[in-house]
C-alpha cells in the first residue's frame, strides 16, 4: 500500500499522537449516539480513532468510505466524558476533518454548502443578516404558506423541501452587537460582555434579550461589543481551522478591549470553542499567548456564571414540570452538568424530571441535521420518545441548536410543549415577580 | 455376571478390606435393587482403580454417601457396584481466615459443620440426617436445606472439585479461592447430577461467618394468600430471612411437637438473621406485619426448638423419617403463580382419597406436595397418572414437577424428573463425553440418562 | 479471504445493511479491550435469534469459524477472530424483553448494557448486582461469556450467581434453553457450565437475570493505615468479626503516592495502605457493624477513618480508588495490568514477593485490589520506548502468575483466559484436567467452530506485545475500576 500524501500530513500534525492514548477499552461506546443508533463499530469513537490510526499507519487509504465514518460523527464529545484515558477526541476529530475531509470535498453540493456556510456566511456576519432578514420576510409575509402548498412541494426537489421544513422560525427581533450598554437597575456587581455570535442573534433574538434582562436583574451591566463575529465553532468542527483562527483572533481583540469582567455566551457550542482557542492558535499566530489565555479564563457559559455569582432567586413561583436535555458542548466539552440543574431547581415551583439519556445528543450538532439527515432524524426520534416519557410541560436546554432540533421534534410529534433556553425560563420567573 | 466373578475382578488390585460382596440388601438397596459388590475405597487411587476395571468389564457403579437421598432419581437400569464413600471422610484443609474448606466427598455434613463452628463459621447447606449425609451426596443431590435465601445453594458455594471419570482418570475443576474464572466451570455439572458424570472425590467450598444472631418466628394466618403477602413484606422490608416456609393447614399434624400449636392455621415459619441490635427492630416489624395481615400475632421460637423444627421441615415426610409420605412432589414455578398452582393442584388431587398437605417456599418458587398414607394405597399406575395430570397443570403455569419420593414400583411407570425440555440432547452428549459406556448410575437421571 | 457466496448468503439472512465486508470497515473489528488483534472475514449484525440460528447453520455447513462480540470491552482477547471467519456483533440485540418486579427477574437480549438493566429496574428499587468495571459499556452477553465480576461480588457473587437461564444457539444452529426459572431445574446445570465458557460453547441470545433489592442503607468507610500489615490484619479481623462487607478494597503505598502526586486526596504521603470498606443493610445492623469496624481499625492504630452513607460523599471516599488507575500514570507511560487470585490470607506475603519480582527487574509496581476476595491487580509500570522494557514487564507478569498458583491461587479472577492466558493453563491444570474440559466442549461444539483459539494452550504464543494488556496512562480523572 502506498503512503498517501494526506496521511503523511496527518502523521505530522502536532497533537495527533494523542490518538495512541486510546487503549480501545470501549467505555466510550455507550456514550456515542451514532454507535447506539447503528450498532456499527465504525460509527463509534473507538472505531473512528482506529480508522485514524490505520490511515496514519498507512494500513488503509482515507477512502470516501472511511471518511463517511468520520463525517457521521456528531462531535458531541460524549465520548470524552466517558473516556478513562483522557483521549482528546474532539480535537482529534477536528484535526482529522481539517487534514483529510475538508481537502477532499468532492461533490458539488457539499462544496457549495461548505463554501456558502463556512467561507461566506459565518465569517462575514452582515451577509448572514441579509439572509436572515430574507428568511424572516419569507416566514412572516405568507410566502412560506404559499410555498408549502402541495403544488409547490410537488415540483420542488425533495431535498429542498426537507431543508425548508427544518428552517427554524425566526422569533422576535435580531439582536446585534453594538456600542450600547444595557445597564442594571439593581446594585451594580460588575460588567459582563456577551457574545452575540452568529446564529443566536438572528434566530433566537428573544433569548439574547432574556439573557440581558437576567444579567441586569442580577446586578450586571451588559455589553455586546461591536466588531465581534462568529466564534468559529462550525468552521472548527468542519475542519476549517485556518479561517476559524482568524475569527478567534478578532474576537479576542474585540473583547479584551471592551473592559468587561467576564465574557459570557448563551450558546454552549460557542463557549466550548472559545474555551479551546488555545488549541486553535499556535505560537505563529499574530496574537500573544497571554491574550489568548486571558480571554479563555474570562470566558464562561451563562449557567456557569449565574451559579457562581450567586444567583438571585426569583421571588415568585413558576408552577411547571420541566425536563432538561444536556447540551453536548456544555456537558461534554465544558463538563457543566450541575449548574443548569441548580438554576432550574432554584426557581420556586419548578419540578425537574430527569430525562433518560439526557447526556446523549439530540442529533442537532450544528450542520449535522442537514448533512446527516438520516442519522439526525433517528437520534431525534429516540430523543423525543424519552422526552414524551417524562410527561414534562416544557423542555429546557442550553444551546440554540438543541432548541431548534427539539422544536422540530415537538412539531413532528404534534405536541405543543415549549422548548426553552434555560435563561428564558429564568427570565420568565423574574418577569412574573415584577408584576406583583 | 455373578457376584463372585465380579469380586474376583477386583481382588488383585484392591485390598480385601475395601471389598464386600455379602448380601447387602438391608442397607445398600436402591428402589429394591441390590448391588453385587460394595467397594469402600480409602483414597482417590482406589476409586480410579474401581472405575477403570468397571469400565473395562462394563459394570455399572453407583456412588453412595450417607444413603439419605439415594432414592431420588429413576430406578437404576443396572446396579453392579456400590461405591461407598464412607472411608473418604477427611477434612483436607480448612482456612478459616479465607473462609474456604476442602474436604473429601465422603465427609459427613455434621463433621464439617462441627469443625467450622469452632471457627465461628457455617456451611449453609442442610441435609436431612446430617450425622449420615455426606457433602458429596448433598452436592450430588443438590440438597440445599433451609438457609438458601441468603447464602444460596451448592451452585453458589462449591468452588472446586476433584473427580474421577468413568475411565478412571482423575481431573479437577475450579480451585480453592472464592473468585475464579480459569477454564470451564465444570463444578456446576456435578451439582445435582446424582453421580452420573463422575465420582466426586474432593470438594472445595466457600463458607460463611456464623450469623451473629438468628431468630425463628412463627406466624399464624387463616389463608395461604395472607401468609404469602406477609412473606413478601418480610423480604421487601429487608429483614433478611435466611429461610421461609409456609405450611398449609393439613401439614400441622405431621410436625412433631407443634401439632396443637399449628392446628387449623396456615403457618409461616421464618428465620431472620441480624446483628445483635437489629433483632429488636425485626421483632417489631414481624409483629406489625402479622397484625396488619390478620390481626394475629407472631411467636418467637427458642433456638433449640427452632433447630428441631427446621430439622423436621427440611426432612419433611422423608423416607427416613418416622412419618414418611407416600409421594413427595416438588413443583417449581414463578413465585407470583404459587397460589394459582397450589389451588389447581389441590383440585387435581381431590379425588385421591388420601391425606394431602403442602409446604410453600415463595422466594424459591417452590411448592412441595405430600401425599400421606392413611387409606387404600393407589396402584403404581394410578399414582403415575396422577403425576401426569399434575405435570399438565404445571406445564400450563410454565413450571416443572419432580417426584422426590414415591413407591419404587411407581418409577417403572414414569420418569421422576419430568419433561427434560429441549436441552435433553445436549445433556445426553455431555453424558456421552464424560461416561461413554454409561456405567455411572445408568438410567437414574433425567430422560433415563 | 472474501467469500462472495458466503457474504451474499449472510446478506439474505440479515439484510445487506447489516453485513460488513469491506476491508476499510473490517479493520475496526480487529480489536477488543485487550491488545490482541485479528481481522474477521465478515461481520454480521443480526437482530433475532432466528437470524443467528441461520448464520450458525450456514457456518456449520461451510465449516467457517464464528466469533461473537458484545461491546468489545474484554481484557483477554475473548472476542478476537484469531481464525478469521464470521464475527457476529450483538450490538443490535439491545432490547429488554421483560421486567418482572414480582419475581425479581428481567429477560434481556445479549447486547443489553450491564448498567442499563439497573437503570431500567431502578424505579422498582431493584438492581442487577454484578458490576464489572466496564459496566457502563459492556453487555450482558459478554458478561455471561466471561462470568464477569466486579468490586461488589465479595458479598453478592459474580455473573453465574445472578443469571438464571438463557436461550442459546448451538454450533449447528439449534436453539436450546439452559436453566430457567426457578432454580434447581431438573437436569444438569448446563447454565452454570455455559457461563464463563468464553463464547466457545454457543451464543446466548436471551438471558434471564436475577434482580436484587436495594439495601436500605449503604455506608462507605475509608481507613488510612501506616503500613500494609495492619491494614491486612484489619481485613482479617473484620471478617473474623463475622462481617462480610459488600466491598473491601485496598490501595498500597506506591499507589497512594501516585494518587497524591496526580490528584491529592489528603492521604498522608507516608501512609502504607488505604482500605475502603462498604457495608449495607438495615440501619441497626449497619450501625452495629460500623462500630465493630471502627474499633478494629482503631485498635490497629488506624491513622484516620472517614465514613458516610450519603451518595455524594461516598463517591468522594471512593474517588481515590477510582482515580488510582489514571494517577499511576505518573510512574511511567505504559502499564501491564495483571489479574490473578490468591487465598486472601496469602496477600501480604504475595504482595511482598510481587514487589521483589518487580524491583529485581527494575519495574515500579502498584497494587490496587479486591482485598476481600484475594483478587490481585498488580499494575506494572514501564516505558515501551525503552528497548526490552515490554519484555521485562511480560516476564514480571508471568512470574506473578506463577506466584499466584504457588500460593494456592488461580490464573484469572475476572478477566478470563482468552488468548492472553491460554499458554499458562498448564500451570494450573494437568493434561487430564484440560482434556475433560475439551470433552465438555465437544458436547456443545463438535466441530470446534465457535471462538477457536481460546482458553486451551495450542503452543501459539502470541507476539510479546500483543499478549499483554498494555496501555498508556492518562492524566485526566478516571472512572475505571481495576
Amino acid at each position: 500500500m502506498t503512503i498517501s500524501k494526506v496521511s503523511n500530513t496527518l502523521l505530522l500534525e502536532p497533537g495527533m499522537e494523542d490518538m495512541y492514548k486510546c487503549v480501545h477499552c470501549g467505555l466510550c461506546l455507550s456514550a456515542c449516539p451514532t454507535y447506539l443508533t447503528t450498532g456499527r463499530e465504525m460509527e463509534s469513537p473507538r472505531g473512528r480513532i482506529a480508522l485514524m490510526k490505520a490511515v496514519k499507519e498507512s494500513r488503509i487509504e482515507p477512502s470516501s468510505r472511511v471518511i463517511s465514518h468520520w463525517e457521521s460523527c456528531l462531535q458531541c464529545r460524549g465520548c470524552e466524558t466517558a473516556c478513562p484515558s483522557g483521549v482528546p477526541f474532539g480535537f482529534l476529530m477536528e484535526q482529522t476533518k481539517a487534514e483529510l475531509i475538508y481537502p477532499q470535498k468532492t461533490s458539488l453540493k457539499q462544496r457549495f454548502l461548505h463554501f456558502s456556510v463556512f467561507k461566506l456566511l459565518f465569517p462575514a456576519l452582515p451577509l448572514l443578516y441579509v439572509l436572515g432578514t430574507l428568511v424572516k420576510f419569507y416566514q412572516k409575509s405568507g410566502l412560506q404558506r404559499i410555498l408549502r402548498s402541495r403544488i409547490v412541494t410537488k415540483v420542488a426537489p425533495s431535498s429542498l423541501v426537507v431543508l425548508e421544513n427544518q428552517l427554524p422560525a425566526i422569533k422576535g427581533n435580531f439582536f446585534s452587537a453594538s456600542t450600547k450598554i444595557y445597564p442594571t437597575k439593581e446594585k451594580k456587581q460588575g460588567t459582563v460582555g456577551l457574545l452575540s455570535g452568529c446564529v443566536m442573534p438572528l434566530f433566537q433574538g428573544p433569548i439574547m434579550e432574556a439573557t440581558v434582562r437576567v444579567l441586569n436583574r442580577n446586578g450586571f451591566d451588559v455589553v455586546s461589543p461591536p466588531g465581534q463575529g462568529c466564534c468559529g465553532a462550525l468552521n472548527v468542527h468542519a475542519g476549517e481551522r485556518e479561517r476559524a483562527s482568524k475569527m478567534a483572533i478578532n474576537n479576542i481583540e474585540v473583547f479584551l478591549k471592551a473592559n468587561v469582567d467576564k465574557i459570557l455566551t448563551v450558546s454552549a457550542g460557542c463557549g466550548s470553542t472559545m474555551k479551546e482557542y488555545q488549541n486553535l492558535l499556535d505560537k505563529s499566530s499574530s496574537i500573544s499567548s497571554e491574550d489568548v489565555s486571558t480571554f479563555v479564563s474570562m470566558t464562561q457559559d451563562i449557567t456557569e456564571f449565574l451559579v457562581s455569582i450567586p444567583l438571585s432567586v426569583p421571588k415568585t413561583a413558576l408552577s411547571m414540570k420541566v425536563t432538561y436535555q444536556d447540551s453536548c458542548h456544555l456537558a461534554h466539552a465544558q463538563k457543566i452538568t450541575k449548574a443548569p440543574r441548580e438554576i432550574l431547581q432554584s426557581i420556586p415551583g419548578i419540578e425537574l424530571v430527569e430525562l433518560k439519556d439526557s447526556l446523549i445528543c439530540c442529533g442537532a450538532a450544528g450542520t449535522y441535521q442537514i448533512v446527516q439527515k438520516d442519522l439526525s432524524t433517528k437520534l431525534l426520534s429516540k430523543k423525543m420518545a424519552t422526552i414524551i416519557e417524562t410527561k414534562a410541560d416544557a423542555v429546557v436546554t442550553a444551546n440554540p441548536g438543541c432548541i431548534i432540533q427539539i422544536e422540530n421534534g415537538i412539531k413532528q410529534n404534534d405536541l405543543n410543549s415549549p422548548v426553552y433556553h434555560i435563561v428564558e425560563l429564568l427570565d420568565l420567573a423574574y418577569s412574573t415577580e415584577s408584576k406583583i | 455376571m455373578m457376584s463372585e466373578n465380579i469380586l474376583s475382578l477386583f481382588q488383585d488390585f484392591l485390598p480385601s478390606k475395601v471389598l464386600k460382596n455379602e448380601n447387602p440388601t438391608k442397607y445398600f438397596n436402591i428402589d429394591g435393587i441390590t448391588p453385587h459388590l460394595i467397594v469402600t475405597p480409602e483414597n482417590i487411587e482406589q476409586i480410579s482403580t474401581v472405575l477403570r476395571i468397571a469400565t473395562k468389564n462394563n459394570l455399572s457403579v453407583v456412588p453412595w454417601g450417607g444413603g439419605t437421598k439415594i432414592n431420588i432419581g429413576n430406578y437404576p437400569a443396572k446396579l453392579d457396584i456400590v461405591l461407598c464413600m464412607s472411608e473418604m471422610d477427611k477434612i483436607i484443609e480448612m482456612h478459616p481466615a479465607d473462609m474456604t474448606v476442602r474436604v473429601q466427598a465422603g465427609t459427613k455434613m455434621e463433621s464439617i459443620k462441627r469443625s467450622l463452628i469452632k471457627e465461628g463459621q457455617l456451611l449453609p447447606l442442610t441435609s436431612p440426617l446430617e450425622s449420615r449425609a455426606t457433602i458429596g451426596g448433598t452436592v450430588s443431590a443438590n440438597v440445599s436445606g433451609y438457609h438458601n435465601l441468603i447464602y444460596g445453594t451448592s451452585r453458589d458455594l462449591v468452588i472446586g472439585t476433584k473427580f474421577v471419570q468413568a475411565n478412571g482418570t482423575v481431573a479437577k475443576s475450579g480451585g480453592n479461592v472464592v473468585k475464579n474464572v480459569t477454564g470451564y466451570d465444570l463444578n456446576k455439572l456435578f451439582i445435582g447430577a446424582i453421580g452420573t458424570l463422575g465420582i466426586l472425590a474432593e470438594i472445595s467450598l466457600k463458607v460463611i461467618p456464623l450469623p451473629r444472631q438468628m431468630q425463628t418466628f412463627l406466624c399464624f394466618f387463616s389463608s395461604i394468600s395472607q401468609a404469602l403477602a406477609a412473606d413478601t413484606q418480610i423480604k421487601q422490608l429487608g429483614l433478611s430471612p435466611t429461610t421461609s416456609f409456609i405450611l398449609d393447614t393439613n401439614s400441622a399434624s405431621h410436625v412433631d411437637g407443634y401439632k396443637d400449636l399449628f392446628q387449623s392455621s396456615t403457618v409461616l415459619a421464618t428465620e431472620l438473621y441480624s446483628g445483635s441490635s437489629g433483632m429488636q427492630k425485626r421483632e417489631n416489624e414481624m409483629v406489625r406485619i402479622c397484625h396488619a395481615e390478620t390481626n394475629s400475632s407472631c411467636q418467637i421460637v427458642d433456638s433449640q426448638s427452632a433447630q428441631s423444627l427446621w430439622g423436621q421441615l427440611s426432612n419433611f415426610g422423608h423416607i427416613n423419617h418416622d412419618d414418611s409420605a407416600l409421594l413427595i412432589l416438588r413443583c417449581g414455578l414463578r413465585p407470583s403463580r404459587l397460589k394459582q398452582a397450589y389451588d389447581s393442584i389441590l383440585a387435581e388431587l381431590s379425588d385421591v382419597n388420601l391425606p394431602i398437605s403442602a409446604i410453600l417456599q415463595q422466594s424459591l418458587g417452590l411448592i412441595r406436595f405430600y401425599v400421606w398414607s392413611g387409606g387404600p394405597i393407589p396402584t403404581p399406575k394410578s399414582l403415575s397418572s396422577l403425576i401426569t395430570r399434575i405435570r399438565l397443570v404445571m406445564n400450563e403455569l410454565e413450571g416443572y414437577t419432580v417426584v422426590e419420593q414415591c413407591p419404587a414400583e411407581t418409577k417403572y411407570h414414569c420418569d421422576v424428573w419430568g419433561n427434560p425440555g429441549n436441552s435433553l440432547n445436549l445433556m445426553k452428549q455431555v453424558k456421552a463425553q464424560f461416561d461413554p459406556s454409561s456405567i455411572l448410575s445408568p438410567g437414574r437421571f433425567i430422560g433415563r440418562i | 479471504m472474501y467469500d462472495e457466496p458466503l457474504v451474499s448468503s449472510l446478506k439474505s439472512i440479515v439484510g445487506s445493511d447489516f453485513v460488513i465486508c469491506h476491508p476499510d470497515d473490517l479493520i475496526v473489528y480487529e480489536y477488543d479491550g485487550s491488545v490482541d488483534k485479528a481481522i474477521p472475514d465478515v461481520v454480521v449484525l443480526p437482530e433475532t435469534t432466528a437470524q443467528i440460528s441461520s448464520i450458525l447453520s450456514l457456518a456449520h455447513e461451510k465449516n467457517i469459524p464464528v466469533v461473537c462480540r458484545g461491546a468489545g470491552t474484554g481484557l483477554s482477547g475473548g472476542s478476537i477472530a484469531t481464525h478469521g471467519g464470521v464475527q457476529i456483533s450483538l450490538s443490535r440485540m439491545t432490547r429488554i424483553l421483560e421486567i418482572d418486579p414480582l419475581n425479581l427477574t428481567a429477560l434481556v437480549e445479549p447486547g443489553v448494557i450491564n448498567l442499563d438493566i439497573t437503570k431500567a429496574v431502578a424505579k422498582h428499587s431493584l438492581y442487577y448486582s454484578p458490576d464489572p468495571s466496564s459496566q457502563k459499556s459492556c453487555t450482558i452477553g459478554g458478561n455471561v461469556a466471561e462470568n464477569a465480576g466486579g468490586p461488589h461480588c465479595l458479598k453478592y457473587g459474580v455473573t453465574t450467581n445472578h443469571v438464571l437461564g438463557m436461550e442459546v444457539v448451538l454450533e449447528d444452529g439449534k436453539v436450546v434453553e439452559l436453566g430457567g426459572y426457578p432454580e434447581a431445574q431438573p437436569g444438569y446445570d448446563l447454565r452454570g457450565a455455559f457461563i464463563g465458557g468464553e463464547g466457545t460453547l454457543g451464543i446466548a441470545t436471551k438471558v434471564l437475570v436475577r434482580l436484587s433489592r436495594k439495601p436500605s442503607i449503604t455506608r462507605t468507610f475509608m481507613a488510612i493505615f501506616a503500613d500494609l500489615d495492619s491494614a491486612s490484619t484489619a481485613v482479617t479481623q473484620i471478617i473474623g468479626a463475622r462481617i462480610v462487607p459488600a466491598a473491601l478494597e485496598m490501595i498500597d503505598a506506591l499507589a497512594i503516592k501516585a494518587i497524591e502526586n496526580a490528584r491529592p486526596m489528603g492521604y498522608p504521603r507516608d501512609a502504607g495502605a488505604v482500605l475502603l470498606i462498604e457495608i449495607e443493610g438495615l440501619a441497626e445492623d449497619v450501625n452495629e457493624e460500623s462500630e465493630a469496624i471502627t474499633s478494629i481499625c482503631e485498635e490497629l492504630g488506624v491513622r484516620e477513618i472517614r465514613y458516610s452513607e450519603l451518595a455524594e460523599e461516598r463517591e468522594r471516599l471512593w474517588a481515590g480508588r477510582k482515580g488510582a488507575f489514571a494517577a499511576l500514570g505518573s510512574l511511567a507511560p505504559n502499564y501491564y495490568l495483571v489479574d490473578g487470585v490468591v487465598p486472601r490470607t496469602r496477600l501480604p506475603d504475595v504482595l511482598q514477593k510481587i514487589a521483589k519480582i518487580c524491583s529485581d527487574l527494575d519495574l515500579p509496581v502498584a497494587n490496587v485490589f479486591h482485598a476481600g476476595d484475594g483478587n490481585l491487580h498488580p499494575l506494572i509500570a514501564f516505558d515501551e520506548r525503552q528497548p526490552g522494557s515490554s519484555a521485562k514487564a511480560l516476564q514480571a507478569g508471568e512470574a506473578i502468575l506463577e506466584l499466584c498458583i504457588e500460593a494456592g491461587g488461580v490464573l484469572t479472577g475476572e478477566h478470563g483466559v482468552g488468548i492472553e492466558k491460554k499458554e499458562y493453563m498448564p500451570l494450573m491444570f494437568t493434561p487430564d484436567d484440560l482434556s475433560i474440559m475439551k470433552a465438555f466442549k465437544q458436547a456443545f461444539s463438535p466441530k470446534s467452530l465457535l471462538n477457536p483459539g481460546k482458553i486451551f494452550p495450542d503452543g501459539k504464543k502470541p507476539t510479546q506485545k500483543a499478549s499483554i494488556r498494555v496501555g498508556s496512562f492518562s492524566t485526566t480523572d478516571s472512572d475505571v475500576w481495576i
